[in-house]
């Protein structure tokens, strides 16, 4: 009895050994950096897991990328037919009902905007008053139909330049899963997933607008985290910084009195999104989105004052910036 | 002993030591890294000194199945891979106390088991986590290991003359 | 002692505290010698180079287009690239565990880890 419970119980224990053994060889972390989207994407996570997600990330770079003859936003944009993926669709879809639901600020059909201020050359030129004008027309007028997923004339075109790495995002999450450990950084957006394996809670460090330092940390669960802000992607004419974000309204730059805004919330899109639409916003409009319950923000003004919403664990680390309530008015 | 009396006894003290470390995880203490004082591990050594070797390792491990069952498979794994590698050098350091005709150190006996136990769980944190970079965390874990042990092994020396008045030392080296 | 057992022997003292000792001796000697210090990892493409961050000086990677790269005061930046927008030049100096230069038209990535104190560093930096 005694050694037959005894060889029972060993084999159970070799059993669960050998499945020990093979949980750990798929868990073991990795670390890898891709060039992407415009930026170096890197992954922590399982060595499978990263492969997947920096092959998929390729792919869809390949598929939104404007500027490149091959891509099915070239094609889009230059009225040729194609047959279009389902990606193409979703994200053209997602970031249009987007627009919609949050305010049309940020729009993925105003590339005209972009390319009329010659950004993507490297020689950037402040273009005639003309100029914006037209591209203003072509951009409110943009005649895309979401059924027919083109462009009914010519006017328009798309840019899917803030949404493009928070649907990436989205996509590696719907690939890998909830279930495993992985974080997915592409500099202005993050994808945190599953449980570190020391059983903390993530921490995702802000950088500071001026230094390039850390401005502050955020203790976060498994979420998605943009930041957007004219600092580090700027480009000087003639003595002045201009910003590679722009305000759809005037067809400029954007001069806002926020210089980083992070949003944190379950989908990279949204997170994508609502970064560079309350940034445009500035102070006068971030009540509006201070108290969602469906994301939370950290918004750094010019006068270095930082405003919170109520849910977010953030611990400033940059003494020459101050937390604020946002007064009522 | 009888069969069925010797299989309901390692029960009952499995049953014991699941409650202990049970009772224990709810009690927050506020130490890096999950460390514990590992009451639990009184049981194990009772059973080791008392009853021999491979009862004890049969405990440690269906112990385990508890965890398993109570917080999932990768603190399972920690916590076999601590319990077996720490009944096993419990059990080297009484062979070796028996080999050298010593008498028994508890204590000696109680922190080995609390430092082995600490290394067998970073050994399988490391393998899980894939990363040798958690040895850095050896010296914390081993002084960790002694505190528990001399936690473990006062409990033991307060609870030992109350156990079994007879010669613990021929005990363990009964048949089990 | 006829009881078959004692709770502590002075000998098996002397071997705890020993290994007591030689324990927290390896948790405060690396602390003391190497402070703070910390390590840039260098990617350009494939290669990959780390740089010891307490060495100040100046050094270009012939593997990364000869970007000069420099160090001073535990920090590093990336001085002279012969990237188109500059973005990394205008970066400046990192220093802390977490911080990252990136040059996208020459696809290198600069990041500082930690040696040391790993609790610290953040999982990701956004911004």
């Amino acid at each position: 009895m005694c050694k037959r419970l005894l060889t029972a119980a060993s084999a159970v224990f070799v059993i669960l050994a050998a499945a020990c053994g093979d949980a750990n060889s798929s868990s073991d972390t990795t670390e890898k950096t891709i060039f992407a989207m415009d930026t170096a994407i890197t992954f922590k996570g399982g060595r499978e897991d990263s492969q997947k997600a920096a092959e998929l990330i390729s792919e869809l770079d390949e598929l939104f990328d404007r500027y490149s003859e091959d891509s099915e936003i070239y094609a889009i944009n230059h009225r040729q037919n194609m047959e279009l993926s389902e990606d193409t669709k979703r994200i053209i879809a997602s970031s249009a009902e987007l627009s919609e639901k949050y305010g049309s600020d940020v729009n993925i059909f105003s590339g005209d905007i972009t390319d009329c201020w010659n950004i993507s050359s490297g020689n950037p030129r402040v273009p005639s008053d003309e100029e914006i004008e037209e591209a203003l027309r072509s951009c409110n007028n943009s005649s895309f139909s979401l059924e027919a997923m083109s462009f009914a004339d010519e006017n328009g075109s798309i840019d899917l330049g803030s949404v493009a790495k928070g649907y990436a995002l989205d996509r590696v999450h719907e690939e890998l899963g909830e279930d495993s450990y992985y974080i997915v950084s592409s500099g202005s957006s993050v994808l945190l997933n599953g449980n570190k394996p020391d059983g903390e809670r993530f921490t995702v460090a802000v950088r500071d607008p001026e230094t390039g330092g850390t401005l502050g940390t955020v203790r976060t669960d498994a979420c998605f985290v943009s930041t957007s802000g004219g600092y580090e992607r700027y480009f000087e004419l003639d003595g002045k910084r201009y910003s590679h974000i722009f305000d759809l309204n005037t067809g400029c730059p954007s001069e806002t009195d926020l210089i980083s805004v992070t949003v944190i919330c379950g989908s990279g899109i949204e997170s994508d999104f609502l970064s560079t639409l309350i940034y445009l916003g500035g102070t006068a409009r971030l009540g509006e989105y201070l108290y969602s319950e469906e994301f939370s923000v950290i918004a750094v003004t010019e006068d270095k004052e930082i405003y919170l919403s109520e849910d977010v664990d953030f611990e400033l680390t940059e003494d020459s910036y101050e937390i604020k309530e946002l007064s009522d008015e | 002993m009888g069969k069925s009396r010797y299989i309901a006894k390692i029960g009952i003290l499995l049953a014991l030591a699941s409650a202990i470390q049970f009772l224990e995880s709810m009690i927050p203490i506020p130490l890096p890294l999950g460390v514990k004082p590992g009451i639990s591990s009184v049981v194990i050594m009772y059973i080791l000194m008392f009853m021999g070797f491979r009862p004890a390792l049969v405990t440690a491990v269906l112990k385990s199945g508890f965890v398993f069952a109570v917080r999932g498979f990768s603190a399972f794994c920690m916590s076999v891979s601590g319990g077996v590698l720490s009944v096993l050098m419990m059990g080297l350091c009484l062979l070796i106390f028996r080999r050298t005709s010593k008498d028994m150190g508890i204590l000696a006996v109680s922190v080995t088991g609390g430092v082995f136990h600490n290394i067998g769980q970073l050994a399988a944190a490391s393998v899980i986590a894939g990363s040798i970079y958690t040895i850095s965390y050896l010296p914390v874990l081993v002084i960790a290991g002694i505190i528990s042990g001399i936690f473990t092994g006062t409990i033991m020396r307060i609870l030992l003359p109350h156990l079994e008045r007879k010669n613990v030392y021929k005990s363990s080296s009964e048949r089990s | 002692m006829n009881k078959g057992y004692h709770f502590v022997s002075l000998k098996e003292l002397l071997i705890i505290s020993g290994v007591l000792i030689v324990s927290a001796a390896a948790i405060v000697i690396p602390e003391l010698v190497s402070g703070d210090a910390e390590i840039a990892v260098i990617q350009c493409g494939d290669s990959v180079i780390t740089a010891d961050l307490s060495q100040s000086g100046e050094f270009t990677l012939e593997e990364c287009g000869s970007t000069v790269f420099e160090i001073s005061d535990g920090k590093i930046r990336i001085k002279e690239s012969v990237c188109p927008d500059k973005i990394c030049e205008r970066t400046g100096f990192i220093g802390s565990a977490g911080q990252s230069i990136i040059c996208v038209p020459e696809r290198i990535s600069v990041t500082v880890t930690s040696g040391s104190d790993k609790s610290d560093s953040a999982d990701a930096v956004v911004g």
